[in-house]
């Protein structure tokens, strides 16, 4: 019978090794060919690389084709996985590049989606503070349209640290930054979008 | 310390990432420095805000079913990896890569001819010996007993070919003697092994791949009784929260149980080794701000209670050193204690579940 880590969940004491273990456990048995294994690994971390891809491009359909993209490519290298790398920063690693490479061709084929800038300086610019109503609604597009303004890297980072709470060490394993490089971005990337969602801050205090 | 040297460290202490005696340092200047301390509070206020991000991203099965067939087929065009190769494959293998359909197809119509020209051969030297085993010409088949699609071919002590479990490679239609062929030119013992297992093997068992049934069992028992489980079901909108509120109650308690259980490996050691609750709690802290947020729009009293209760305690353990001083974790347990988080927590999952 298939032995799920999560049935000793309950257990005090044990939450890391048991964490752990159920990543190695899911891993072998993918390994060993048991699609079913991979699937709960598909479960567990979908959503969070699917929000990942769509805050790096913007575009919900793109990141749904690039999530499955992903964990098409996790599955097929799987045994490269070395021991000692976490699975969460591996996938997020795959999802960077492939972010990345539909950037890369979505330039070359001269279709990059222009940003719609109006909305996103009206908002900075004008310094009033909108409906409260709106707030909540508004605020979500605020967000993406300020996130779709940073720099590539400062995206990656940003993204990385505040939405996916990934540690320093993480972001830089998955990025290839440097501790001091990645410290900047973020704090670069904090102002900037601090410039940006500013109306909305002081309205929802 | 000065706010010059404080003020850079806002942000790693906000994320918990700072860690030794720069974390007492900061604390002691924040409890004295207004300024500082605002810049803090913005800071975190910040995060709220962005914790409140909604992308309205769903994962559906249909996202999966996608990965899974592309998977499959991967798997079927490499046969290294369990899958047993295609009459094309093992044809490429023999001759080269890069074999056409068309190629194929005249290999296999060539194979066809030389089969029936020796059956013929064969038949008209051992008319007796054939003549028992082969039934005349419009008589019905007799169904072998050990499986149903044996052929009258079959001759070689109830062995029957694997060939013809992969129809979809062959055009052969009712006639069957490459089997013939194979069985007599002694094509390899493995696939008469392998051909044996199958005959022994009963009809509903599947071998490589999981059935629509495993599938569901798998999920039914991932779900269990535990409410993390049953979250991989959850419904996408009325009881999300309550289903997110549950599991991130437990996953709480279950980390906190775990702190409290921290113990120095040696009696003399005097630092405690909390990298991996740290890790945990600083994951479950972004978390905690975003459902507080919510059970604040909501109107939810209870949870926000719950959830300004730990949230303290989830940024203590968060800015801990990798290998805590033991009085700190104690503290931070006599807290636990107090506030009696730990059974709130059990509470709020218990209810969550029933």
């Amino acid at each position: 019978m298939k032995r799920l880590a999560i049935e000793n969940f309950g257990r005090a004491g044990e939450l890391g090794a048991t964490l752990m273990n159920s990543a190695e456990d899911l891993i072998a048995r993918t390994r060993s060919g048991d699609t079913e294994a991979f699937r709960l690994i598909f479960d567990r971390y979908s959503r969070p690389i699917i929000s990942f891809i769509y805050d790096l491009t913007g575009e919900r359909e793109a990141a749904e084709e690039l999530m499955q993209e992903t964990f098409v490519r996790a599955y097929r290298n799987l045994g490269t996985l070395r021991a000692d790398a976490r699975l969460s920063t591996w996938l997020f690693g795959i999802a960077k590049n492939v972010a990345r490479e539909h950037g890369r061709a979505r330039l070359r084929a001269s279709r990059k989606v222009e940003l719609d800038d109006s909305t996103v300086t009206e908002l900075a610019d004008a310094g009033l503070p909108p409906d409260d109503s709106l707030i909540n609604k508004e605020l979500n597009n605020v967000i993406r349209d300020a996130l779709s303004r940073l720099d590539e890297d400062k995206r990656l980072v940003f993204t990385l640290k505040i939405f996916q709470q990934q540690s320093y060490e993480e972001i830089a394993a998955i990025t290839g930054f440097s501790i001091a490089k990645l410290k900047t971005d973020l704090h670069r990337a904090r102002h900037e979008m601090r410039r940006l969602i500013r109306p909305y801050l002081e309205v929802s205090q | 310390m000065k706010c010059e040297e404080c003020l850079p460290l806002i942000e790693e202490y906000v994320d918990g990432e700072l860690e030794g005696r720069l974390v007492e340092r900061l604390d002691a200047h924040l409890s004295a420095c207004a300024a500082c301390a605002e810049e803090m509070t913005a800071l975190r206020r910040e995060q709220e805000v962005y914790a409140s991000y909604r992308r309205d991203l769903e994962v559906t099965p249909a996202h999966w079913n996608v990965v899974r067939a592309r998977i499959e087929q991967e798997k079927d065009a490499a046969p290294q990896s369990g899958s047993r190769p295609s009459l094309r494959e093992r044809l490429g293998a023999l001759f080269g890569k890069g074999l056409r359909p068309a190629f194929v197809a005249a290999l296999v119509l060539a194979a066809l001819a030389v089969t029936a020209a020796v059956i013929y051969l064969r038949s008209r030297e051992s008319q007796g010996g054939l003549a028992q085993r082969q039934p005349a010409r419009g008589q019905k088949q007799q169904p072998a007993p050990e499986h149903k699609e044996t052929t009258p071919d079959k001759i070689n002590g109830g062995v029957e070919s694997v060939a013809q479990d992969e129809g979809h490679d062959q055009g052969g239609g009712g006639e069957r003697p490459r089997v013939t062929v194979k069985d007599q030119a002694g094509t390899g013992t493995a696939r008469k092994t392998l051909a044996l297992a199958r005959a022994r093997r009963p009809e509903n068992q599947t071998v490589e791949r999981a059935t629509p049934d495993d599938s569901a069992r798998f999920e039914q028992a991932v779900a269990g009784s535990a409410v993390t489980g049953t979250l991989m079901n959850a419904p996408a909108a009325g009881g999300e929260f309550d289903f997110e509120m549950a599991r991130h109650a437990e996953r709480s308690e279950l980390l906190l149980r775990s702190f409290r259980n921290v113990r120095p490996v040696t009696a003399a050691a005097r630092a405690l080794d909390v990298s991996f609750e740290k890790e945990q709690s600083r994951k479950l802290l972004y978390r905690n701000i975003a459902l507080r947020r919510s059970a604040q729009e909501r109107g939810d009293p209870s949870a926000v209670k719950l959830l300004n209760t730990l949230e303290p305690i989830l940024l203590d353990i968060a800015n801990l050193p990798g290998r805590a001083r033991a009085r700190d974790v104690e503290s931070i347990e006599r807290r636990m204690e107090k506030k009696e988080i730990v059974a709130a927590l059990q509470v709020r999952t218990l209810l969550a579940s029933n």
